[in-house]
């Protein structure tokens, strides 16, 4: 009697199996894509097209009705918000929010009014949105964007999860999976074979984060669709993922991210998919990157961004980034500095030397912080370069004659260090 | 029905035992802090220690506090954990930074900073460094603001020293808003009149 309760219960496993089959991954950026842009066309014959890819009820300014689950999901939110509008590690800076919420606003015409955006200072490569329009961007991601048209893809990527509902989705999938998985425990329960229960839970765990991995795949499809409306260069969509998986490759040991419990598609696959699509749009080298623009707009704020970035430790990876910003060309001296810094506060051996050669470099390329000097002495005290560390705090405090540290660092020169 | 609540009673105390108490540090009463220092309290301060870290409080450790650090070695970091709360969700990713004896005076306070950055403060801004003295031996004092997670203004200020390779600390807290000015001047004397138990 056991046998045929056994079969029936691998029957529904198998169907809920079944159900974490999703179209290909390929198809889903495609589809997304093509819905909102018309791949060969001019960029102008997209404007008709986009909107239409929104939920089809989705007006702008329009909220849930309060008797939906997604009112549920947008009340969480709004008391998160409230919350963030006050975190102690939101930047207030009033031009880099005016900035961001302009290209916001370029990538949502329509929706603009929709949209929060909270700059938080985490040095992460992560933003997020949430179903109420409140969308976290954070400093990482500024860090190690070199341009307008990068920034404007992950704008487009999450303002194609809110015009797609995709937390709403996501919450529905979650219910009817969890509901469909109870069913089978009990089932499975009672025919004695529990097993079949647990293997159950683990394929819908792994179908809900498939469907997550969809929903990323079809924002980036959508959202390609979205920055190409607003002029600018779709390959850059694809140049942030060269640049992600620069920084990951530059980690030794980097253990891989379980493709099946993941809730977002491998960087590889976002790169090669966002630039098979970017080469079907005709005119795309036409587009703009807004490179000087966004350089201009993220230089007052950048050296605290690197800052933040050293305090993670992670120093495989900082230095990989630093290469690259050096490669993009944008105040050299800075980054020389901060690699100096790196260098200075690891502490490992033969970090002094890389250290000091390091600030020589930024020091020839100039434009580099008054804080400088007083690294460039701290590291020379340590190589027992007494003569030259205080030439460099005198060159501190000449610089920064109201420097916090002032008092101690006349201090260090008086007693000769 | 006695089984029961005595299996209560025991998972209660089991609980309760895992958690540090608090007890009183009188006004007047000359006690060894974070078994390290010697000090007089002058108004009454509730304590608590975990191997070299002690809190003093009054009002309770997020409205002010006294944190005692004592004979950090060269190479350890100076465990938040203990003293600090976190203000993060997951742990930070990366090895935390440590002392080391060579650090200058400078590069203690940077040290203190990233501590607090890493446990998620923010806008942690040293206001002034300068050359004090810290148990009987020349160190460093310096004061800072900084923010909660949720925005809460604090301020406060750090005195400490290095002593045969060993760092000692004493960091004082508090919230911007009435606490840290409350018990300033009481913690600034408090801490003038500290001294090493085993000496210098």
């Amino acid at each position: 009697m056991k046998y045929p309760w056994k079969t029936l219960s691998l029957l529904c496993l198998g169907l809920v199996l079944t159900a974490c089959q999703t179209t290909s991954s390929k198809e889903t950026y495609r589809s997304a894509f093509e819905r909102g842009a018309t791949p060969g066309k001019q960029v102008e014959n997209l404007d008709k097209k986009i909107p239409s890819y929104a939920i089809a009820d989705l007006r702008p300014g329009e909220r849930p009705e309060l008797k939906s689950d997604e009112a549920g999901l947008w009340m969480m939110m709004d008391r998160a918000e409230t919350g963030l509008a006050t975190s102690g590690n939101r930047v207030n800076d009033p031009q880099l929010n005016d900035y961001v919420q302009k290209i916001v606003c370029k990538i949502a015409r329509e929706y603009c009014k929709d949209f929060r955006v909270y700059i938080m200072r985490v040095p992460n490569f992560n933003a997020s949105m949430a179903p109420n329009g409140t969308m976290l961007l954070h400093t990482g991601f500024l860090l190690r964007t070199k341009n307008e048209a990068q920034l404007s893809a992950l704008i487009g990527h999450e303002i194609a999860h809110y015009l797609r509902r995709h937390s709403s989705q996501r919450l529905k999938d979650t219910i009817a999976k969890t509901n469909a998985l109870a069913f089978i425990q009990l089932a499975s329960m009672a025919a004695g074979v529990g097993a079949v229960g647990d293997m159950a839970m683990l394929a819908t765990i792994g179908s809900m984060k498939s469907f997550s991995r969809d929903n990323e795949r079809e924002a980036d499809g959508y959202g390609l669709a979205l920055m190409v409306r607003a002029g600018y260069d779709p390959i850059e969509a694809a140049n942030i993922w060269a640049r992600v998986i620069r920084e990951r490759d530059a980690i030794p040991d980097n253990p891989q991210r379980n493709a099946f419990l993941s809730t977002h598609p491998p960087s590889d696959e976002r790169n090669k998919a966002l630039n098979d699509l970017s080469s079907t749009v005709e005119n795309a080298n036409e587009l703009r990157t807004g490179e000087t623009t966004y350089q201009a707009a993220i230089a007052a704020l950048r050296g605290g961004f690197m800052r933040d970035e050293l305090a993670k430790r992670q120093h495989s990876s900082t230095l990989a980034l630093f290469d690259m910003l050096l490669e993009d060309g944008h105040l050299p001296g800075e980054i020389h500095f901060y690699r100096g810094e790196l260098y200075r506060l690891r502490n490992d051996e033969g970090d002094v030397d890389k250290a000091l050669s390091a600030y020589r470099k930024a020091l020839a390329e100039g434009n580099v912080p008054a804080e400088l000097y007083k690294s460039h002495g701290l590291t020379l005290k340590r190589a027992g370069k007494k003569d030259a560390a205080r030439m460099a705090f005198s060159t501190y405090l000449e610089l920064a004659p109201h420097a916090a540290d002032r008092k101690m660092i006349q201090f260090m020169i008086e007693r000769k260090l | 029905m006695k089984i029961i609540t005595a299996t209560a009673i025991l998972c209660v105390a089991l609980t309760m035992g895992g958690c540090k108490a608090y007890t009183l540090a009188p006004a007047g009463k000359p006690i060894v802090v974070a078994n390290a220092f010697k000090a007089t309290p002058i108004i009454d301060w509730s304590r608590v220690q975990t191997n070299n870290v002690e809190i003093w409080t009054v009002d309770g450790p997020q409205l002010e506090k006294i944190t005692f650090l004592s004979g950090i070695e060269d190479g350890s970091p100076l465990s938040p954990k203990h003293w600090l709360a976190s203000q993060l969700k997951a742990s930070t990713e990366g090895e935390a930074s440590k002392f080391h004896k060579d650090m200058g005076s400078i590069e203690i306070a940077e040290l203190v900073k990233e501590t607090f950055n890493r446990s998620g403060y923010q806008k942690f801004t040293i206001n002034n460094i300068q050359p004090d003295r810290f148990v009987d031996n020349d160190g460093v004092r310096f004061d800072f603001t900084f923010l909660t997670n949720s925005g809460l203004d604090k301020e406060g200020f750090a005195i400490a020293t290095v002593i045969e390779e060993k760092l000692h600390i004493a960091i004082y807290t508090g919230t911007k808003e009435y606490y840290f000015k409350k018990y300033k001047d009481t913690v600034e004397q408090t801490l003038r009149n500290l001294s090493l138990k085993n000496g210098t």
